[in-house]
């Protein structure tokens, strides 16, 4: 049974307070969208006849023949929905190293989707723009789970995005690896200290036991989940501004269990300089016990690297006393801050028609799972809903009509999860944090005398110009 | 004074037995070492092509496959989409290949043969651009294809962005203009007499004298353009749009290793039959330009 | 000192132009078209070299003194950007790790290839294949060359602790600790480039005039001597050529340690290179990039000036 997470009670809290905050901004969207239709004829995307274009990321490749139609099937359908919206869909993929070029260039779509990292950088920089009204006018709205839009929302309570999905990082361990070292599949680790064990155990077995990523900011990523589950955080306010918190202890802590694992047990393998693919792909090929990754790496497992569903199995972050959190991962989709008013909201429109909806609106869940499940996609993966359980448990029957994973090894993840917190990516300066850290994992696991403490203290000296450049008013 | 026809060694050295001993034994264990060094990784790459994922890592020694798996080739081509970005890597270089040979030959023409008087302005401009290799002004040309001059048009993400910086290469215009400037002025002037016009002149006398100039710069052409990674990397961000220098590291984090290998292979083939096919040229294109 | 040099075919005879055209061409060379001609053949050369050359490098000189977010209009903003450099302890690091390379790569790479060129000058049989041989890595993409390292020096399953384990040596960490990596850079970069060199150096030695070594063997010169006093000063001038030339490219080092380590472990890889692409598409930082790119610039342009006099005085000699 692969059922949604669950949503943990304090959400209910804020839930009153939103929508009120909904209702009032329904009333002022209602307003200011009439305004805004009547300005399309002014610059950027406006075309003939009051005609408002739009170009939208986010297409799939044409390796997904049957999602992309379906996509195509979106666009149409939603075109003639709205005859004056005109959307010209393009299947770049994100690619952070070109987006700020691009959007110089005027070649960045107005609807971007980003991986959850991006939009704190984006928002400093200033390259997306402020979706709070729009956001505010749309169905549900009031539904809307202020956790599932906390990664692109402002400190000062701006949302700058939309979720297209969400799921909490958790750990991911070959359930043939676990039965050949003797261990029970459907118990996997719910600590480090368990992890270490196990990870002893499947080393003996001439498999590598656990594997960190460690390059191209990956490092630097995977320990801030780590950190969370250990109780701590990478950044704190002190004063009105962020600072580096590397040296409160959980960092210092999980370091220290990684050396160990590395040093004393020699279970984490010989390859430490590991990015993502190449850890998926020995995960695929069954050399890799456990590393720490995402829901929706099972996509990629079952079509990039032909792994069998059957050795998937998936847990909750393992935590460690006192920590009971995990990091958020996922896509969102937010809009070019070149956008004119016009165009602001016929992408929040098209937003809220191809990638909300399915998660409001039962009909549309089925129908995109039935694409899904037609081009050999995961159906069923417990990701994060966005809203209430009202909302969103008639979708997820939905959906798991035609759910086509090994629910029972997702059992673990979807038990455990419910009882974390969910938190999001360091605000400040997040990718220089995870270069920095890259560099710190680096050195614990290939210098045996490397200290864990020596190590943070060099990354936060070498972060603080970044803090101070990041943070300039 | 004679050159070439000896070495530090005289003939009544060579003859001596001991040395003659020495020198076959060395050059035993050279040409094997270089066998080894420089035919040793490319055959790697062939059996390891050819051979499943399990049994390179098996007998990664093993001269020959046990069960040679000719299909990989086939397999890698499919699944990677290698003829895409073969394409991909043809137009590029042959793009570049053309851009450059016709702005040496323009620019080397017009400065060697017409010579106006601001030619050597133009020249010198062109030559202060050797000191400064393209990587240090990579991140200004990468901004510079995203808003190109005067109309802000964008180029990225096509063959233009890498074409067009490929013209710019000094060097070209260099080796050109000085291989021009020796080509007997009588002959130009007795075909002006005659009354041809600067393209006649050229395309009739100038262009049928330099084929081995034009043999030099097309191969270092083509050749550089083949082995070109960070600036394509750069210029082509849509996946399906990139050369095999560019897929291939991305892929190697992805794909089945024989697979990669096969890949590679394939990459591999056409810049080591256009240097076995050329290589009296390449060789003395070296040796006349001093790079690399 | 005579350069190899490319023989040049017989002109071809030219058939002289239609009657009738002549008069126009020569009429038409005459008249305001003189200047017009030139100035069109030489389009193709000021567009290339001025839209993708001398505008960039004018651009990342202003770019240095900017920040922009590619949105907003650009803000001035002094030496900040050469600032934010000079404060972040990985440029020391890179810095550093450049020149460990560079020196690594003249330490390791530059005296094989003249040691190979000289064993190969002096083989009588073989010398093609030799050549060819000797050649074949130059011939191989670079990428592809790193990806085939990468699995020779991969922990697990790399052909090198494997030959090394067979004869009892290992395993080595290659590029898996910080005190190994930068040498296994160097190593691949000497394989994928000597080639080149070798070539050279054999063009240069066959250009030692005879008359010199047996000047030198009537003197009662030993070979070895020999070498140090005839071959060695003879090749002084392309030697320190090539030395230059080596130096300029393994200043811009990239590909190697990009693809194999990313810079690590350790940052003991990250390269002054490596540092601008970091900073210009990863932290989206163009300004500080572009600080970096022009100080790496005016080192560069020291060095190619070196160069650029040398290859002038030894190309007149």
């Amino acid at each position: 049974m692969a059922e949604s997470v669950p949503v943990s009670t304090h959400r209910r809290r804020r839930r009153r307070a939103v929508a009120g905050a909904g209702a009032l901004a329904l009333a002022l969207v209602a307003g200011t969208a009439g305004c805004s239709s009547g300005k399309s004829g002014g610059s950027g995307g406006a075309g003939s006849a009051g005609k408002t274009t739009i170009t939208v990321a986010g297409m799939p490749a044409t390796t997904a023949p049957k999602t992309r139609q379906q996509f195509l099937d979106a666009v149409a359908a939603f075109e003639k929905a709205n005859p004056n919206i005109k959307l010209k869909p393009t299947d770049t993929q994100w690619d952070a190293r070109t987006f700020a070029a691009r959007l110089a260039g005027g070649n960045a779509e107005t609807v971007l989707t980003v991986p959850l990292t991006e939009p704190p950088g984006l928002i400093a920089r200033k390259q997306i723009i402020d979706l709070s009204t729009e956001v505010k006018g749309l169905p549900h709205s009031a539904d809307l789970d202020p956790r599932a839009l906390a990664p692109a929302t402002a400190a000062d309570g701006k949302v700058y995005g939309l979720p297209i999905t969400e799921y909490a990082l958790g750990l991911v361990y070959n359930r043939d690896l676990f039965t050949k070292a003797g261990l029970d599949p459907d118990r996997p680790p719910a600590t480090w200290d368990e992890v270490r064990a196990a990870a002893k155990k499947i080393s003996a077995t001439g498999a590598t036991g656990y594997t960190q990523m460690t390059v191209k900011n990956t490092g630097g990523w995977i320990l801030t989940a780590m950190t969370y589950a250990y109780g701590g955080s990478m950044e704190k306010k002190v004063g009105d501004k962020y600072a580096p918190s590397l040296l409160d202890g959980p960092a210092e802590n999980a370091l220290r269990q990684l050396a160990a694992m590395r040093w004393q047990d020699d279970s984490m393998g010989n390859n430490h300089l590991r990015t993502q693919q190449d850890a998926e792909r020995d995960f695929a090929a069954g050399k890799i016990g456990m590393m720490i990754s995402t829901v929706n790496s099972y996509n990629r497992y079952i079509t990039q690297y032909s792994g069998k569903p059957a050795d998937f199995g998936m847990a909750a972050l393992p935590q460690q006393n006192p920590g009971r959190s995990t990091l958020l991962g996922g896509m969102m989709a937010v809009v070019s801050a070149k956008a004119t008013p016009a165009q602001r909201s016929a992408a929040v429109k098209w937003i809220d028609y191809f990638y909300l909806k399915p998660s409001y609106d039962p009909a549309a869940a089925e129908e995109l799972a039935l694409a899904q499940a037609a081009d050999k996609l995961a159906v069923g993966l417990p990701t994060l809903p966005f809203y209430s359980v009202a909302v969103s448990d008639p979708v997820n029957t939905a959906i798991n009509k035609h759910a086509n994973i090994p629910a029972a090894n997702f059992a673990p993840y979807v038990n455990g999860v419910g009882k974390l917190d969910y938190q999001v990516e360091p605000p400040v300066a997040a990718q220089e944090l995870y270069g920095a850290l890259d560099t710190v994992v680096q050195a614990v696991l290939t210098r045996k005398d490397a200290d864990p403490r020596e190590e943070l203290t060099k990354a936060t000296d070498r972060l603080g110009p970044a803090f101070e450049k990041a943070q300039a008013p | 004074m004679s050159t070439g026809t000896r070495g530090v060694m005289s003939e009544a050295e060579r003859r001596r037995p001991l040395t003659r001993i020495g020198l076959g034994t060395t050059q035993f264990l050279l040409i094997a070492a270089l066998v080894i060094e420089g035919a040793g990784p490319i055959y790697w790459v062939f059996k390891g092509s050819i051979s499943s994922t399990q049994e390179s890592l098996r007998h990664p020694l093993a001269l020959w496959p046990e069960d040679a798996r000719w299909s990989n080739i086939s397999t890698a081509w499919t699944s990677l989409d290698l003829g895409r970005y073969l394409m991909n890597t043809v137009v590029l270089v042959g793009g570049s290949w053309f851009v450059q040979l016709f702005v040496a030959v323009t620019g080397a023409y017009a400065l060697s043969v017409l010579r106006p008087f601001y030619g050597k302005y133009v020249y010198a401009a062109v030559l202060a651009t050797l000191f400064l290799p393209g990587t240090v002004s990579m991140v200004s040309l990468y901004l510079t294809i995203q808003d190109l001059p005067p109309t802000g048009t964008s180029i990225a993400n096509t063959p233009m962005a890498v074409w067009l910086p490929a013209g710019a290469h000094a060097f070209n215009v260099l080796l050109m203009k000085q291989f021009f400037d020796g080509i007997p002025k009588e002959l130009l002037e007795a075909a002006r007499l005659d009354g041809a016009g600067p393209w006649r002149v050229l395309t009739r006398i100038v262009l049928p004298m330099s084929r081995p100039i034009l043999a030099v710069v097309s191969l270092l052409a083509v050749m550089n353009a083949w082995k070109d990674f960070l600036w394509p990397m750069i210029a082509i961000t849509d996946s399906d749009k990139q050369p095999l220098a560019v897929a291939l590291p991305r892929l190697a984090d992805t794909s089945d290793q024989s697979l990669l290998i096969a890949g590679m292979l394939i990459t591999i083939i056409p810049p080591v039959v256009v240097f076995l096919v050329f290589q009296r040229q390449i060789v003395r294109g070296i040796a006349f330009t001093g790079l690399k | 000192m005579s350069t190899p040099t490319i023989p040049r075919e017989a002109p071809p005879v030219v058939a002289p132009a239609p009657a009738g055209k002549r008069a126009l061409t020569a009429n038409r060379l005459r008249g305001g078209s003189r200047h017009l001609v030139p100035a069109l053949f030489l389009l193709p050369t000021v567009l290339v070299f001025g839209l993708f050359s001398w505008w960039p490098i004018v651009r990342s000189l202003l770019l240095s003194f900017q920040q922009t977010n590619l949105v907003e209009p650009a803000t001035w903003v002094g030496f900040q950007n050469y600032r934010t450099l000079l404060d972040d302890p990985l440029l020391a690091k890179a810095v550093w790790n450049t020149v460990v390379f560079t020196g690594l790569a003249l330490l390791i790479g530059f005296p094989l290839p003249l040691f190979l060129a000289v064993l190969m000058s002096e083989l009588r049989r073989g010398g093609a294949l030799m050549r060819v041989l000797v050649y074949l890595p130059v011939a191989v993409p670079p990428v592809v060359a790193v990806l085939m390292w990468k699995w020779f020096y991969d922990p697990d399953t790399g052909l090198f602790n494997e030959v090394l384990g067979t004869v009892g040596l290992g395993p080595y960490p290659w590029l898996q600790s910080a005190d190994t990596a930068m040498t296994s850079l160097v190593v691949e970069a000497t394989w994928a480039g000597a080639g080149g060199a070798v070539l050279i150096y054999l063009a240069a030695l066959a250009s030692v005039p005879t008359e010199l070594y047996e000047a030198a063997e009537l003197d009662g010169a030993s070979i070895r001597r020999r070498l140090w006093h005839v071959t060695l000063p003879h090749m002084r001038s392309i030697l320190l050529i090539m030395m230059l030339l080596q130096v300029i490219n393994t200043f811009q080092v990239f590909t190697e340690p990009f693809v194999l380590t990313d810079g690590g472990p350790e940052d003991s890889t990250v390269t002054v290179l490596l540092l601008i692409y970091r900073y210009a598409f990863v932290s989206g930082d163009y300004g500080s990039a572009a600080a970096l790119s022009v100080s790496l610039a005016a080192v560069l342009a020291v060095l190619s000036a070196i160069y650029l006099r040398l290859t002038r005085t030894w190309g007149t000699k």
